[in-house]
């Protein structure tokens, strides 16, 4: 049982940081972007390559990674999303649009590295596990749990501790009030956007010590599950993600515990209880209107 | 007195539908110009054309006699233009955060030294600086989005319907409140359906189904019978 808590902890804090990427998009732009999951495939296979190819530590790997797609993120912001959201129904042409964004890098993914799981060799950050509470943790879950651990308090110093994040923090709670108070919103929405890509490409260079085998077509449960993380802490609020994230690691590894045949169902079941008895999320917050 | 902000020739509409016709409109340097009219006149699109949330169709909007209708909202801001829209403050975000939101383009220190001085001119919020600004009363809110406004030095403080939502009592010290900063050197305008703010208007715009259906002074008003039936109702502004 502690080791069932220790490691949904553990991998609870994982799921948070590959859902706070999806999040923040959502949070600033109200789009949702349903190619996520394939940005965190991109991640994992990013660090596969590198080790596989320049044996390349994946924690170097992860830099170039962040480099790369921080790069990416802001052109593929201005060439996507000001268009969708001067539609008139911006959510749905999101997920229409992300959709077929994921489809294609699912695609290419399966053409450059084919449709079997590869995977990276967890003890490349060290054989010896880790004792946590009498209970023996291998190092790489251990480097998982710091990277996510780091990337959050990297959004709470970027949100709460920055100009730049006070303005972002306008845009999720109004865009249009954050416009008339003279904030750039498409700057600092492209900002969160390429913020959000990498988010998910750090998420990603871990998938393959957490969840093991890594695979093209991985992107669509991935993009469930931290759809699933997101709703259960708050959908909008990236730090609820954190809480959604715990709560989901933890149901996850108490079901393939004591219910293995039944953990596939989790993301799924947690989704429909809070969309039926909190649909604003556990930390769904409500405001005074008078 | 030197000219601060004009518009000229403006047509603005959404999509096809045309809202305003053919605006003329002038601030002066310290004069406060209120623009009245009933409520679907016109008078949030003419402000948010004004001010670049919306584009204009055509026409000229000056600054300091620059042209400025091409700048984004952000420039304009920049220029020494304030905005304080209807519901003026983000929700979500703490007193705190909104007056650091209208300093965005002012330095840690600025913004840190003028914070002090709204709190000194508004104290209602002081009490509150932690509180989110979606728990303030109406009343509170509305002194909070003018200090905001009011976070980046502005010259020309443009304000929609600043007495919306408030009670009487209110209104008259949001009132006080304008005239206060008038004295400094700032200039209003301001969109209202509320005659309560002709006692501080130098200049008033009468904008009615789109147009200037009036501009002149608050005396010039109150000699239009029409304007005066109106506004003041049948036997006219006895003050």
């Amino acid at each position: 049982m502690l080791f069932t808590l220790i490691s949904g902890i553990l991998i609870g804090i994982f799921y948070g940081l590959m859902g706070l990427g999806l999040n923040f998009i959502f949070g600033v732009m109200k789009i949702v972007n349903l190619a996520h999951g394939d940005f965190v495939m991109l991640g994992a296979f990013g660090v596969y390559l590198a080790y596989s190819v320049w044996n390349l530590n994946p924690l170097i790997a992860l830099g170039i990674e962040l480099v790369i797609f921080l790069a990416i993120g802001i052109p593929l912001y201005y060439g996507f999303v000001p268009r969708l959201l001067k539609s008139r129904d911006p959510e749905m042409l999101s997920l229409i649009l992300f959709f077929g964004l994921s489809q294609v890098i699912e695609s290419l993914a399966s053409f450059a590295f084919g449709t079997n799981p590869d995977t990276v060799n967890p003890t490349v950050f060290g054989s010896q596990p880790v004792n946590i509470f009498g209970q023996s943790i291998q190092m790489s879950w251990i480097v998982a749990v710091l990277i996510s651990l780091l990337a959050m308090a990297f959004m709470y110093g970027y949100l709460y501790h920055t100009k730049i994040g006070i303005a972002t923090r306008a845009i999720m709670g109004h865009r249009t009030e954050a416009m008339s108070s003279g904030i750039n919103v498409h700057r600092v929405s492209a900002i969160a956007f390429a913020i959000g890509i990498a988010l998910a490409i750090t998420a990603g260079s871990m998938t393959p010590f957490v969840l093991g085998g890594i695979y093209p077509s991985m992107g669509v449960d991935l993009t469930t599950t931290s759809f699933a993380v997101i709703v259960i802490g708050s959908l909008g609020n990236p730090l609820g993600t954190i809480l959604g994230g715990l709560i989901y690691g933890i149901c996850l590894m108490l079901m393939q515990t004591y219910l293995p045949s039944w953990s596939s169902l989790v993301p799924y079941l947690l989704l429909i209880l809070i969309l039926l008895f909190r649909p604003s999320g556990l930390l769904g917050r409500r405001e005074r209107n008078a | 007195m030197a000219k601060l902000f004009r518009a000229t020739q403006l047509d603005v509409g959404y999509g096809k539908m045309q809202i305003l016709w053919d605006i003329e409109l002038e601030v002066n340097q310290g004069e406060r110009v209120l623009v009245l009219g009933p409520n679907g006149a016109g008078k949030s699109t003419l402000l948010q054309s004004l001010v670049g949330l919306m584009q204009i169709w055509r026409g000229q909007i000056f600054y300091h006699e620059d042209p400025i209708q091409n700048l984004r909202i952000d420039h304009r801001i920049r220029k020494g233009i304030s905005f304080v829209s209807e519901l003026g403050v983000v929700p979500s975000l703490t007193v705190e955060d909104n007056l650091r939101l209208g300093g965005y383009y002012s330095s840690k220190r600025e913004v840190l030294q003028r914070m002090e001085e709204m709190y000194e001119e508004f104290p209602a919020i002081k009490e509150k600086r932690k509180a989110l600004a979606g728990s303030l009363s109406g009343g509170q809110r509305k002194m909070l989005s003018t200090a905001k406004a009011l976070m980046s030095h502005p010259q020309l403080l443009i304000m929609d319907e600043p007495s919306s939502g408030l009670a009487p009592l209110l209104v008259t010290e949001v009132i006080q409140i304008l005239s206060r900063f008038q004295k400094q050197g700032l200039s209003f305008l301001i969109a209202e359906q509320n005659v309560k703010f002709l006692d501080i208007a130098d200049k008033v715009y009468v904008l009615d189904a789109g147009h200037i259906a009036f501009s002149g002074t608050v005396e010039e008003l109150k000699m239009n019978d029409a304007l005066n039936r109106a506004y003041f109702g049948v036997s006219g502004h006895s003050s």
